[in-house]
């Protein structure tokens, strides 16, 4: 008995793993990190919604041709200025929903932040001058994507390229 | 009923082989991952915001008109109620371009989700990009806004590589959009494979909505191709402000009601 009941244990497991796999498409929780190779057009790419006032910066995607960091400038004249924060060094390739980068201060409503991608130099420690910017194939500038914080912002549970 | 040992590893073999196959099924899908809009029933019709310049307008209605294609959905160019930073609106989706800036993205969609439901989605085309060649054709802008449209439905791209052949659909990357380039397959448009998996994403029902069932009485940008919806005057408004029931006055007597069921 014990056995026929360990039969129809493993069938039901087996067809509902099954199941779930089918009708999900996987096995991916809503909102969770997921991979995409992106409709991107260089090898360095990245992705931030508008955020909200917070001493944390949350970035949605980022692909990177080797090994670097994301950095957060705040604005100077229309430019980016000074570094609010960075990440840790990430690795090639695409990651999505990046842990958060810590901030210095909080970011006011309304002020405009330069989130920027440093290429590492090899040495796996950033550094302001040898870790220089991704430069974009088309426009030649360095890879970065200005935003506004805004009271207002929400973040959205998945972004795909 | 005793089995015997090695008869149960034969059927644990078979049993997982079948889950396998499932499993192998639904990697060859292109859903992206469990989300989709959550409907009482089928067909459903979801709105979709044009806060596009007027350079976009007509990418826009085409793209629309393909995905309203499927035996599933049908969609409806209205106009946009997003803001200068594209914001989200509930149930719907709204549509923006702009020059976001060398990032090196052309296109991103964004969805906000409950569970596994949308609840509302973004779609931004960078026109930093699309002022620029290769990408300021009438092709690249067709094959970029119907792929962006296409993931806030809940699907997700058919192959990655960009040197692989053109598979005849938008959710398909390539360098040559319309095929012209390399004499093969177009890609401004979805395929057949795109239907039959948003058929299996859309089969079942749910017992609630995340989709607004009416248009909205906003204009978008201004632009002469954006719809100038009439739902006419607000009746009664929600508990948060938010216009809950209209009346038009279609004339001879006779006066259209339109209910709202805003997404929390």
């Amino acid at each position: 008995m014990n056995r026929k009941i360990l039969v129809i244990f493993v069938i039901i497991t087996a067809v509902v793993v099954g199941a779930v796999i089918f009708f999900r498409g996987g096995l991916e929780e809503p909102g969770s990190p997921r991979d995409s190779a992106g409709l991107v057009i260089g090898a360095n790419a990245i992705y931030v919604e508008e955020q909200a006032p917070s001493r944390t910066l949350a970035v949605a995607v980022v692909r990177l041709e080797k090994p670097g960091f994301v950095l957060v400038h705040e604005d100077t004249s229309g430019a980016p200025g000074g570094i609010l924060g960075r990440s840790a060094l990430l690795p090639a390739g695409e990651t999505n929903n990046l842990a958060t980068i810590s901030l210095s201060r909080l970011t006011r409503d309304g002020e405009t932040l330069y989130v920027m991608i440093h290429l590492d130099d090899g040495d796996g420690v950033f550094d302001a001058v040898k870790d220089k910017p991704a430069l974009d194939s088309v426009g030649a500038l360095p890879v970065m994507m200005s935003i506004t914080v805004s009271a207002e912002a929400t973040e959205p549970g998945a972004v795909s390229l | 009923m005793i089995i015997p040992l090695r008869r149960l590893g034969k059927f644990v073999a078979v049993a997982f082989l079948v889950a396998s196959a499932f499993a192998t099924i639904a990697y060859a899908s292109h859903s992206w991952g469990p989300y989709h809009w959550a409907r009482a029933l089928n067909p459903f019709t979801l709105k979709i915001g044009d806060n596009v310049s007027t350079v976009w307008d007509s990418h826009l209605v085409v793209a629309s008109t393909d995905w309203s294609v499927s035996s599933e959905l049908d969609t409806t160019v209205v106009a946009g109620q997003a803001k200068a930073n594209c914001r989200p609106t509930g149930g719907r989706v709204e549509v923006c371009n702009k020059t976001y800036g060398f990032n090196g993205w052309l296109g991103i969609a964004s969805i906000w989700v409950s569970g596994s439901h949308i609840t509302q989605g973004t779609v931004k085309v960078n026109d930093t990009y699309f002022n620029n060649a290769p990408y300021n054709t009438s092709a690249w802008r067709q094959f970029v806004m119907c792929q962006e449209i296409g993931h806030t439905f809940g699907l997700d791209h058919q192959d990655v590589n960009f040197s692989n052949a053109n598979l005849g659909t938008c959710m398909d990357y390539t360098s040559d959009p319309d095929g012209t380039i390399n004499s093969q397959l177009d890609n401004q448009h979805p395929n057949q494979h795109d239907y039959d998996q948003l058929a299996t994403i859309y089969t079942h029902l749910d017992s609630i909505t995340t989709i607004v069932q009416t248009v909205s009485n906003l204009r978008g940008n201004d632009n002469a191709a954006d719809a100038d919806d009439d739902t006419g005057k607000v009746l009664r408004k929600d508990n948060k402000g938010r216009p809950a029931l209209y009346e038009r006055d279609l004339g001879k007597g006779e006066k259209l009601f339109t209910f709202i069921y805003w997404v929390e």
